[in-house]
């Protein structure tokens, strides 16, 4: 089985969503500061609170969503790049002495195998 | 001769609301809309990232097409509120300018008043029926006043319900079950079976849809993720897919009917 895995895509994705993250985490701060008892008297206040708390709820989870998301991507990342750094040690061992400091090839092609 | 003279006009009670604080919350919920959609745009357009393949580009598809779904839910009810929001502003706007017009003639009244009752003071009997006129006109003014004062009041409370109603329909279609019971009802019962067929994970996890249809749904599902994993070469049986951004390995499930589906609101119909 050949790894086969682009660092450099895994990369941006992660940057995406820990993007997608701050920005949500952007938009319930915008949320917090949406003061209800601004509206008017209790009954309407109270029918607002209940909307702003129910979407500050669903963006909360959308938000852990993104996150939980980067996280597992940036995890992945490191494993790949670990395995590909002792793919490398493993290939370089079987090298002749002096072509073992040819410069390694990070971005391997990712349509030369599956995982 | 008696002249009632009217009572004097005591102080308006203030609007509860002002409209630029709510235009402030207005601006709050429809910041938080826009950050919202732009998050669920980017991710709708992204797609997987470029040169993934096989399954890890599946799964990094329906993560970003999943969430941009989700994203896109919660931009709906906030476009839905948004304007009911504009309109309670405008409202508000206008009830204040009813408000200090309200006021400023019950000021004039209470000064009508007290120059009436100068006068009266000042008075002989030959001017009463004069001052007695004066004083009934003062007497309708105030009626007219009151009735102003009602009328606002009125207004303020028929604008509060339409935004009432308009925060609360979103809240009720996202936690009622009986809503979403009267909604999956008026299906035809082609649609229902398209769509326990299309989506048997929609249906099987959503409360208010009638037990026997779920489990229908959960039963399809499970036949599908059987079929799915026995139809993979052994090789790609694995226990984790490397590079999956949703945890542990589900078999992706091709849809199985044109059937279009959405978010189970009340109202709304797949087609």
């Amino acid at each position: 089985m050949t790894f086969a895995v682009y660092l450099q895509a895994l990369k941006e994705a992660v940057d995406d969503w820990a993007e997608a993250e701050q920005r949500l985490r952007t938009a319930g701060y915008s949320l917090d500061d949406a003061d209800v008892s601004a509206l008017g008297r209790p009954r309407l206040a109270d029918a607002a609170r209940a909307f702003v708390d129910t979407w500050t709820g669903e963006l909360g989870g959308l938000r852990q969503q993104a996150g939980d998301n980067a996280a597992a991507l940036d995890g992945s990342r490191a494993l790949y790049g670990a395995v590909e750094g002792a793919e490398l040690d493993r290939i370089q061992r079987l090298l002749a002495f002096e072509d073992r400091d040819a410069a390694p090839d990070l971005a391997i092609d990712p349509g030369s195998g599956s995982w | 001769m008696t002249i009632d003279v009217p009572a004097r006009l005591g102080e308006l009670d203030p609007l509860p609301a002002e409209a630029g604080a709510a235009l402030g919350v207005v601006t709050s919920l429809r910041g938080c809309a826009t950050s919202v959609s732009d998050v669920a745009d980017t991710m709708a357009k992204n797609g997987a990232p470029a040169d993934w393949q096989g399954s890890a580009a599946e799964a990094a598809e329906n993560a970003m097409t999943g969430f941009a779904r989700h994203g896109d839910a919660i931009v709906a009810a906030f476009e839905t509120v948004l304007p009911a929001c504009d309109r309670y502003v405008d409202d508000l706007a206008d009830l204040a300018k009813a408000w200090n017009a309200i006021d400023g003639d019950r000021i004039e009244l209470n000064t009508d008043r007290q120059l009436l009752l100068h006068d009266i003071a000042g008075s002989t009997e030959a001017r009463t029926q004069a001052l007695q006129d004066r004083a009934a006109a003062l007497t309708a003014r105030r009626g007219a006043i009151a009735a102003r004062v009602s009328a606002l009041w009125a207004d303020l409370t028929a604008a509060e319900d339409r935004l009432i109603d308009a925060l609360a329909a979103y809240l009720q279609s996202l936690h009622d079950p009986r809503a979403v019971h009267d909604w999956w009802t008026s299906l035809t019962d082609a649609e229902r079976e398209a769509l326990k067929v299309s989506d048997p994970d929609l249906v099987g996890n959503t409360n208010g849809i009638p037990t026997g249809d779920r489990d229908e749904a959960n039963r399809t599902s499970l036949d599908r993720d059987l079929d799915h994993l026995q139809n993979l070469p052994p090789d790609e049986l694995t226990t984790e897919q490397p590079g999956s951004s949703s945890g542990p390995s589900r078999p992706r499930r091709p849809s199985a009917s044109p059937v279009s589906t959405s978010t189970p609101t009340p109202g709304s119909r797949s087609t």
